[in-house]
């Protein structure tokens, strides 16, 4: 049987097991409970929608994923009905809103973006450890060729950051950095992509942060850089197109 | 191998940047408690604007009485709208800084009945005071005083979170908020 581990959705769920798992002690049972109705609601609902609509069946490690997320960033001591109908959101948009096959938006942080939108509280408690973030983020940003995108979001957003005065690193949510910012299929693909898609990403952030600071910079600097990735694919595309037929 | 090699370093230098981003922040904390000591030696109120201690260094006459403030920051702020900060014995003010992370005061007490107006500002980065019970969620800009009122009518202890995403810390920043009957 093929060890279940080495698929990296799978880490990646351990990994925010473990982070959760970290938060308990300060954050109760409640926020225990609340991430697994997240996690229920996305993966029952992905299911539902694959079976319904495309008539497969799947192991929704993904939903999974969405789920914990964007549990572990709303507010837990809001009412549970309102984390379904954000959870749920995730997963629609997911099979609504494509471009050439492929979500457009990171589901989870969609679904962030519309509850910032509606004025529910963001409170990133799964963040719990940023020691354990970074190390298992680098090796994971590596292992699935990400580092690109965390350069480009890294350099932009210190220096800018850096020119205010401001000490980018007391501001950083690593677990933004290295779990929200590489999902891998609406991230972009390539170096340069990479690099473009982090930076529009860094410079969104600093612009959020100095002109409607009451929104969450992260979710929708990542909004605004998911937005650009049909354009960076296009322009990709096109330059393809016109390079010289190498002789 | 190589790559491997500048992926350990660059962790280290993550990890060792933001151990002296915090170390950095800690000791801005005591210097903040010290200075908060040297305002209170001076008895002359609470300063209109901002609710904490008044300094005899900044003072300013309006209509025959005279105000004593904080900084000379709030005398300006005082100067902009002297109606709004001119004393109503029937609300009561408390004031709150919010710095990364955590709130000042860590406990507000009132009454039941009582009419608040909370003076909140922000010592570093833009935050947020999010009371669910209450339906406030507004946030605080550094530089800002942000005014919320309200009306103390429901009793218990309330969480007064940060809405605002102000850095790695932001989760684990609470104060209270005691309603008594």
């Amino acid at each position: 049987m093929k060890n279940p581990l080495i698929d990296k959705r799978n880490q990646l769920i351990l990994f925010l097991g473990i982070l959760l798992a970290v938060k308990m002690p300060q954050a109760g049972a409640r926020f225990a409970l609340w991430v697994l109705t997240g996690i229920i609601v996305a993966a029952l609902s992905d299911i539902l929608i694959r079976r319904i609509f495309y008539k497969q069946k799947i192991t929704p490690n993904s939903a999974i994923i969405t789920g914990f997320i964007t549990a572990g960033i709303i507010d837990y001591n809001q009412p549970f009905f309102i984390l379904s109908v954000f959870v749920l959101l995730a997963i629609i948009s997911k099979h609504i809103i494509r471009y050439k096959s492929r979500h457009v938006f990171n589901p989870a942080n969609f679904a962030l973006f519309a509850a910032a939108f509606f004025r529910v509280p963001l409170t990133w408690a799964i963040e719990s450890n940023i020691y354990f973030i970074i190390a298992f983020g680098l090796y994971m940003a590596y292992s699935i060729r990400k580092l690109p995108h965390v350069s480009g979001f890294l350099i932009l957003f210190s220096a800018l950051f850096m020119m205010q005065g401001i000490n980018p690193f007391m501001l950083i949510s690593w677990f933004f950095v290295f779990v929200m910012l590489i999902e891998p299929k609406t991230s972009g693909f390539g170096r340069l992509n990479g690099f473009i898609f982090g930076s529009i990403a860094g410079i969104a952030a600093f612009l959020v942060f100095r002109f409607v600071p009451r929104y969450d910079l992260f979710v929708l600097s990542l909004f605004a850089a998911n937005a650009f990735i049909p354009l960076l694919e296009m322009l990709n595309k096109k330059n393809r197109a016109g390079l010289p037929t190498g002789r | 191998m190589r790559l491997k090699w500048i992926l350990i370093m660059l962790g280290l230098f993550f990890i060792g940047t933001q151990a002296i981003a915090q170390m950095g922040h800690c000791s801005m904390g005591t210097e903040h408690h010290h200075a908060e000591i040297s305002h209170s030696e001076e008895e002359l109120g609470t300063c209109p604007v901002m609710g904490g201690a008044a300094s005899k260094d900044y003072s300013y006459t309006h209509e025959g009485k005279t105000y004593y403030f904080c900084c000379p920051w709030c005398i300006d702020e005082f100067k902009k709208n002297p109606e709004k900060y001119a004393s109503n014995p029937n609300i009561k003010e408390v004031s709150i800084e919010a710095y990364q992370f955590g709130f000042s005061p860590e406990q507000i007490i009132l009454k039941k009945g009582d009419i608040i107006k909370i003076l909140a500002v922000s010592r570093d980065v833009t935050h947020g005071i999010y009371i669910k019970e209450y339906n406030i969620n507004v946030p605080v800009k550094k530089g800002n005083v942000t005014e919320i009122e309200f009306t103390a009518d429901k009793t218990g202890e309330f969480d007064i979170l940060c809405s605002v995403y102000c850095g790695h810390g932001h989760n684990s920043m609470k104060a209270k908020l005691i309603v008594e009957e």
